[in-house]
């Protein structure tokens, strides 16, 4: 697996962010003149990319995404030029070089048409397709910030069906102008490093990122000798039908989505060790995966410990259930549940969840993950250990 | 060829032309204008006026096209998936909202334009209004996509993951994509445009622009007990394509991804050995729709085989012409749709009459 966020390049510097509870939250300016606005977001640092957010504009998507590709081919030891699929999960891909488009053409300058890719979000699958020699079949995905999870859940059907042999699913998101201005149209940026399910929780900060994993059946995988990191288990969606940017305070569609993951596998909610949660610390979001866990777990909610990790990476929406998945991996090879940070006071409507403040160690054989998107969109991952 | 099959029980469609199946009929090639419009998206029962305003076309589109289609098929929406493709999303109400945040300051943006202006908005709305909670998901590519959506959906049913699944792709035309590909110099500057592969004269070179909608209703052929669906469909894989088809379709129109179709189209047509079927192309009858494209070529050719619909001709390619035959002589039982992206990426799928 590859991935790239706020807290760097690499799967290394995540694991180190999981051990040290660091986050990757800092303040950034967006917008000039009068309108300049001060974000605390998850922006990949400079050492990661080399090119700030302004420089890589246009193809700041497909530069995150093939860092996180480059790591998961090496790290899965398949050499470019491999025919495997690639599934991609994002809502706006380099939709910033849209932005300048329109600024440009509003100036009534004549806009660079290197920009008029900004409008096919399906670009980043096509980047690291032909750069890294990758044969298959590309595949880009949009369910909103379930995006991700959808990808690498999608994938895994596939290679299990038997309509793939490798898939490199994922999904990526760069920062842009437009996505802090939308999120800040909707009242949902906080003005603070994020608090998930904390009694004081007032809204996301935006981040970016990319994580990507090689899927392969367990026969294929060792037939060419590689050892398999973690499994992937089970794949639950849903759609809510509820709101176009709002969560359905009952939890009904990712406890249904969670419900079907755990069918697919033949697995008993008491054989999960923890749930990576969405967590962006909005009021609904928090509030609706809290029901769903009630709905699943019942009594035994207190028993699982859960995290969220958004106070690190930011939210990085179409890349945000495929970096849960890394660190769900991550949290399996090293037996760690990672610390929610900067969560203090649990909402007291959110009676028993076990949220940790720092990370500890325990034995995790089976890991849920949650992802809600806009529109309703929601996705769950069961991913374990490799035997 | 047969084994995935899946029947199409009903469809739904939005364009220029009108609406529904009678809406792929113009019997003429659409060189008249280089740009066609819907003019108006009939109401919706259900959804009021203010909510109609508030969408963005594109979401209306898939609207009206997924509603006709799903409730021509009376299906259970809770086991049925839901499945959209798009190439650029809502452009027309994205431009709103950098008006807005250029004008005004990110303080000031419209969320509506951005809830609206997202790639999956169409897909939610869709999932709202019709009750459907199964699953699903956006598929974004280019000219071949609406194929990739219906394979997908093929994929999906066949693995038991839905019972059903409401499968569709839709467009929006605006000024900005528009704008975008003229200056990159693909927009047909002369009429007519849309033909595929530009003749020496001059004529048919570059894209002309359209817009709409179109939704498949896709079931098991094992659940048509007592009833018959309209055609069938099953994924082709291009690589073990043996031929057999009466009809191919292609997506060629003089768009970027001509260059792929041609190669595309050889590959097919030496595959088809001993049969020399009729090369069809969407393109010229309904415009240049990028992700819905290849939707509106399975239509057509749903068309063809469900009510032995005869559309315009057009001259095929020299290259070609040792392959196909520019005569569609006799009604037809089997259609190849077949389609490139301008990435090279390629799509195929056929339509049997049920």
């Amino acid at each position: 697996m590859g991935i790239v966020s706020a807290l760097g390049a690499g799967v290394k510097s995540h694991l180190d962010a999981l051990v040290n509870s660091r986050s990757g939250l800092a303040p950034h300016s967006f917008f000039d003149g009068e309108h300049k606005t001060d974000v605390i977001c998850g922006m990949v640092p400079h050492e990661a990319l080399g090119l700030s957010i302004e420089e890589s504009a246009a193809s700041r998507a497909d530069l995150l995404l093939d860092i996180a590709c480059k790591e998961a081919l090496s790290q899965a030891k398949v050499n470019g030029g491999c025919g495997a699929d690639v599934m991609v999960g994002t809502t706006a891909g380099n939709f910033h070089g849209a932005t300048l488009y329109y600024q440009q053409k509003r100036s009534r300058k004549t806009p660079d048409t290197n920009l008029v890719s900004g409008f096919l979000p399906c670009t980043p699958a096509d980047y690291i397709a032909e750069k890294n020699k990758i044969r298959g079949r590309r595949t880009t995905i949009s369910s909103a910030c379930a995006s991700g999870a959808t990808a690498i859940g999608r994938a895994f059907r596939s290679v299990r069906n038997g309509h793939a042999s490798m898939v490199m699913a994922g999904g990526v998101e760069a920062l842009s102008p437009f996505l802090v201005a939308g999120f800040k149209s909707l009242m949902l940026i906080s003005k603070n490093p994020c608090r998930p399910f904390d009694a004081g929780r007032d809204g996301l900060n935006p981040g970016e990122g990319a994580a990507l994993m090689v899927l392969e059946s367990a026969a294929a995988a060792t037939a060419r000798g590689a050892r398999p990191l973690a499994v992937v288990k089970g794949f639950g969606e849903a759609l809510e039908a509820y709101h176009q940017t709002r969560s359905n305070p009952d939890g009904s569609g990712i406890s249904a989505a969670v419900k079907k993951a755990l069918a697919q596998a033949a697995f008993q909610p008491a054989g999960v060790d923890h749930v990576h949660l969405h967590g962006t610390a909005t009021v609904f979001n928090d509030l609706s995966e809290y029901n769903a866990l009630k709905t699943i777990f019942g009594g035994r909610c207190s028993e699982v410990p859960v995290c969220s990790t958004k106070s690190m990476t930011g939210h990085t929406l179409g890349a945000a259930g495929a970096i849960a998945a890394v660190f769900a991996v991550l949290s399996i090879l090293n037996g760690i549940v990672p610390a929610t940070l900067f969560h203090e006071i649990l909402d007291p409507q959110f009676n028993g969840l076990s949220v940790a403040k720092k990370p500890f160690a325990a034995e995790l054989k089976n890991v849920l993950t949650a992802s809600l998107g806009f529109g309703g969109e929601v996705a769950s991952l069961l991913l374990g250990k490799a035997q | 060829m047969m084994q995935n099959a899946l029947g199409i029980t009903s469809v739904g469609v939005i364009l220029p032309a009108g609406t529904g199946l009678a809406a792929l009929r113009p019997a003429q090639p659409a060189s008249s204008g280089r740009v066609m419009l819907v003019l108006q998206v009939p109401a919706i029962e259900g959804i009021s006026k203010n909510d109609m305003r508030r969408m963005s076309k594109l979401t209306r589109f898939s609207l009206f096209a997924g509603r006709q289609a799903a409730k021509a098929a009376d299906f259970s929406p809770a086991a049925a998936g839901l499945f959209v493709g798009l190439t650029h999303g809502s452009t027309s109400h994205l431009a709103e909202f950098h008006d807005y945040l250029f004008d005004y300051g990110p303080d000031k943006a419209s969320p509506n334009s951005f809830s609206n202006g997202v790639t999956n908005a169409s897909l939610s709305n869709v999932s709202a209004f019709l009750k459907l909670t199964a699953g699903g998901t956006t598929i974004l590519g280019y000219e071949n996509n609406g194929l990739d959506v219906l394979n997908c959906c093929c994929q999906n049913l066949s693995d038991g993951e839905y019972n059903v699944c409401l499968a569709g792709s839709s467009e929006e035309y605006s000024e900005v994509v528009h704008g975008a590909y003229r200056a990159c110099g693909w927009f047909g500057e002369k009429a007519p445009a849309y033909l595929p592969w530009p003749r020496e004269n001059g004529e048919g070179v570059g894209i002309g622009i359209s817009e709409g909608g179109a939704f498949f209703v896709l079931e098991p052929l094992s659940r048509y007990i007592g009833r018959k669906p309209l055609c069938s469909f099953s994924p082709v894989n291009i690589e073990e394509f043996q031929g057999g088809a009466d009809v191919v379709i292609s997506g060629a129109g003089a768009g970027m991804q001509d260059v792929h179709e041609l190669r595309l189209l050889e590959r097919l047509g030496k595959k088809n050995a001993g049969k020399k079927p009729a090369l069809l192309f969407s393109k010229p009858v309904f415009g240049e729709t990028f992700g819905l494209g290849a939707m509106l070529s399975c239509l057509m050719a749903c068309d063809i085989v469900a009510s032995s619909a005869v559309y315009p001709q057009f001259p095929v390619h020299p290259s070609l012409k040792n392959f196909y035959d520019e005569q569609q002589r006799g009604p037809a039982q089997s259609v190849l749709v077949a389609a490139a992206g301008r990435n090279g990426q390629t799509s195929a799928g056929m339509i049997y009459s049920a």
